[in-house]
């Protein structure tokens, strides 16, 4: 659906972008992380034809966004840094305005879009006049306006409240789920990132660091509660298996994908008494962390709002 | 491009001042008429028609200039250019869907301006000289200019009362430097672009008599010197916008 293939990009002196890659499937909500400045809008903007890559390839649905920029934009909605507007233009006008920026687009039931994003009987204000959470989401209505395949929203829970930012998120899931588009979300904001999230991919300084899901297949911290006596036989039998593991407070601490739950309870139970299993999934952040331990980098992300 | 010039329209005739400065013309075309009936100036049909014509059409520059800034200089400061980058239509239709507007904008203000006026003469009883479609028709040259040089300084400029002063501040300049290089160096204010966009210079019975033959030049070569200058002022603005960053 969305495909990005080694893109870099130099702005100057400066490298902004070396050789991003990763994909956005239909049904997907993508979250693009990276601290200010990692080069998250500078992929954005080149996925929505504002800026030209040196190097490699964007297609969306199969077209080039270079090569065939006109196709391959009608299938992007998007939120660019912050949703501008004609402030002096109602909420409708300034829909209206987006539609007759997409060629051949038919009628649009702008009364169904407000209801969508909770602005019904609110399309008739002046702009102006919008709180920046209201303009938050007339920027998701246009984004919508056209049906796209791919939505792109950089940062779109700024100026949203806690219950605002809870109603985008299920309502994006529902529509990835339900209309099957392909959401990219960008954002520094790792705690909400995880809720709305199904992957993500890690930007810093320029290059994807990591692509990983959300659902832990990086690694969860699997706790196991053997007898003592068997302690050490079971540390040696998982260091044979390639398990990374520790003791800490009495319990030997795995960490592995939950998948590997089953594996691990198999390989323990012939050589011990298995008197508890449990399951400690990462938080992003702690994910994020492992990844970026692993380059031996520092980072400054902000963990909630 | 219909509907990009659609928004255009949706965009100038919302502001307040679209509609303050069509009601401008029609004050100023009244106002002259009052001040012309108390005081018993005795205006033909034809003094009031070219007085008031020229008055408004000069106005006309002025705000035309300022409706030609904004269209793309507000694009700027609303932050809304992206928006517009980021849509289906190419760079090139973006900037002659502006193009195209500001032309007819200005039309339609010179249309409405010659109506009102030449309406208003009729309250004139004496006819005067006569009315020459020629006369307004020649006027409508300078504007067209005056948006061209716009746009292109609107693409070098990011805030809309600097693309006004820049334009205001060449125009102006350099019709003055003209004007009295007219008088002892004719030869060289023969290739100031600003002389050449009054054409009535070329017609015997008009006031600006006198400036073509000082200079020593014909209609055709002020109509193809002007239309140089549009073509290098449109190809300059096409290769800079189809280049410039709006982030």
């Amino acid at each position: 659906m969305l495909k990005i293939e080694n893109i870099s990009k130099r702005l100057g002196k400066e490298q902004i972008l070396k050789d991003v890659s990763f994909e956005v499937s239909p049904g997907e909500v993508f979250g693009f992380l990276g601290p200010n400045g990692a080069g998250k809008t500078t992929t954005i903007r080149i996925i929505t034809g504002l800026l030209e890559q040196d190097a490699g390839k964007v297609t969306v649905n199969g077209f080039d966004v270079v090569e065939e920029r006109s196709k391959a934009l009608t299938q992007i909605g998007a939120i660019v840094e912050n949703p501008a507007f004609y402030p002096y233009l109602t909420g409708k006008q300034n829909l209206v305005h987006a539609k007759n920026l997409i060629p051949g687009l038919g009628q649009v039931d702008y009364d169904a879009l407000a209801r969508l994003v909770g602005l019904e009987g609110k399309l008739s204000k002046k702009v102006g006049e919008y709180s920046l959470g209201m303009k938050q989401r007339l920027g998701i209505a246009r984004a919508l306006l056209h049906n796209p395949r791919v939505l792109i929203l950089d940062e779109p829970t700024n100026g949203l409240d806690p219950s605002g930012i809870a109603e985008l998120r299920e309502y994006l899931r529902q529509m990835a789920r339900e209309q099957d588009i392909a959401i990219l979300i960008s954002s520094h904001m790792l705690s909400e990132m995880e809720q709305i999230s199904d992957r993500y991919a890690i930007i810093d300084q320029g290059v994807i660091k990591s692509v990983e899901s959300v659902r832990n297949e990086t690694g969860a911290k699997i706790a196991l509660r053997v007898n003592a006596e068997a302690m050490t036989e079971v540390l040696d039998a998982l260091r044979v298996a390639n398990y990374p593991s520790e003791v800490l407070e009495n319990k030997i601490i795995i960490t592995a994908p939950e998948s590997e739950c089953p594996a691990i309870a198999r390989l323990v139970v012939p050589i011990a008494d298995l008197h508890e299993l449990t399951v400690k999934r990462l938080t992003l952040e702690e994910q994020f962390l492992q990844v970026t331990k692993k380059e031996g980098d520092s980072h400054a992300f902000a963990h909630t709002k | 491009m219909l509907s990009l010039i659609q928004n255009e329209w949706m965009k100038w005739w919302t502001t307040k001042k679209a509609k303050i400065v069509l009601a401008l013309y029609v004050v100023i075309a009244v106002g002259i008429i009052i001040v012309a009936k108390t005081n018993d100036f005795e205006f033909t049909r034809y003094d009031y028609y070219s007085s008031t014509f020229l008055l408004l059409t000069s106005l006309l520059g002025i705000i035309t200039i300022v409706f030609t800034a904004e269209a793309i200089g507000n694009e700027v400061r609303y932050d809304t250019m992206k928006h517009l980058l980021m849509s289906p239509y190419s760079r090139m239709t973006i900037y002659f869907s502006k193009l195209i507007f500001s032309i007819l904008i200005m039309l339609f203000q010179f249309v409405f301006i010659a109506a009102i006026v030449y309406a208003g003469s009729f309250v004139f009883s004496e006819a005067g000289d006569p009315i020459l479609f020629r006369d307004t028709i020649v006027e409508v040259v300078s504007p067209i200019f005056t948006i061209f040089m716009t746009l292109f300084f609107s693409l070098l400029f990011r805030s809309v009362g600097m693309i006004i002063g820049f334009t205001v501040l060449a125009q102006f300049f350099t019709s003055i430097a003209g004007n009295l290089l007219v008088g002892f160096k004719p030869a060289i204010a023969k290739w100031i672009v600003f002389m050449h966009l009054d054409w009535s210079m070329y017609f015997k019975d008009s006031m600006t008599y006198g400036t073509s033959e000082a200079m020593g030049t014909t209609l055709t070569f002020s109509a193809l010197f002007v239309l140089a200058h549009i073509i290098v002022l449109l190809g300059a603005s096409i290769l800079v916008f189809q280049r410039k960053s709006y982030t």
